[in-house]
């Protein structure tokens, strides 16, 4: 079995590989080519990466998380004539990639178990009631057998998941 | 002049003639030229995605379900309890 790190994203490293990172979703792709490191280094999201200890600490994965909030539309204002709608403070799990020369081996639900362990951690430090994601539909299956729930219609699927169920 | 309405910087890009005479009719059915339809049009849309990327606003009714399941009491599946189960990451 190889050997994998999992770390917090450094915005000064250059990570080998991480140009020619494929996960076989062109959106994640680009995004990992593009847009990580200035979100990250901008404070927008917080990114761990995924490196092979026994080729070079290549990159080979990795998950970002946002501060996010779930709200009630503001212009339904009966039974609540003053004050803001409420907001429900969550993270969301914005993007997540597994190289495609690692995919198959479980190594993306071993991701999402550390993204549940630090939505915890989260939790204990500041208010966060769940996690939520955007469900492209051929993964709505695997994150329902997990206790996702839909909640809004869309696509990609609004789902969230209780912190309860992580404690 | 505001600092809103100074033009520094130009976007040119190509498109079929199809969608751009599409763009064209409905910029004149507003009365105005394709670059200020084209635009505001974006403009619009990127504030949208912008905001959907922090906040997700739900209809009464989704509330109201997304509500009674933060209340309910909860069971994590088989499944998660395996999840939880599998190995870590070194660090």
């Amino acid at each position: 079995m190889t050997n994998l790190r999992l770390v917090k994203y450094d915005v000064s490293t250059a990570y080998n590989g991480i140009k020619s990172f494929d996960c076989g979703n062109a959106m994640i792709n680009s995004f990992v080519h593009k847009s990580l490191k200035k979100r990250v280094q901008k404070h927008l999201s917080q990114a761990y990466v995924l490196l092979d200890s026994e080729n070079n600490e290549r990159f080979v994965g990795f998950y970002t998380l946002d501060t996010f909030s779930i709200t009630r539309a503001s212009f339904e204002t009966d039974n609540r004539p003053a004050g803001l709608p409420p907001m429900i403070p969550v993270v969301k799990l914005s993007m997540l990639g597994v190289d495609r020369q690692f995919q198959g081996k479980g190594i993306g639900k071993r991701l999402i178990r550390d993204v549940f362990l630090k939505s915890v951690k989260i939790s204990e430090l500041a208010g966060c009631a769940g996690v939520y994601l955007l469900a492209e539909k051929d993964a709505v299956t695997f994150y329902s057998s997990l206790g996702f729930v839909k909640i809004a219609d869309a696509e990609p699927l609004p789902m969230f998941l209780a912190i309860e169920l992580l404690l | 002049m505001t600092a809103i309405n100074l033009k520094d910087a130009r976007i040119e890009f190509k498109t079929s003639k199809d969608i751009k005479s599409l763009l064209q009719e409905a910029a004149n059915s507003l009365g105005v030229d394709l670059s200020s339809f084209l635009i505001s049009t974006a403009t619009q849309r990127a504030k949208e995605i912008a905001k959907a990327e922090r906040v997700l606003a739900l209809s009464k009714e989704e509330w109201g379900n997304f509500q009674s399941m933060l209340e309910n009491d909860k069971k994590p599946t088989k499944a998660l309890k395996s999840l939880m189960n599998m190995e870590g990451f070194d660090d």
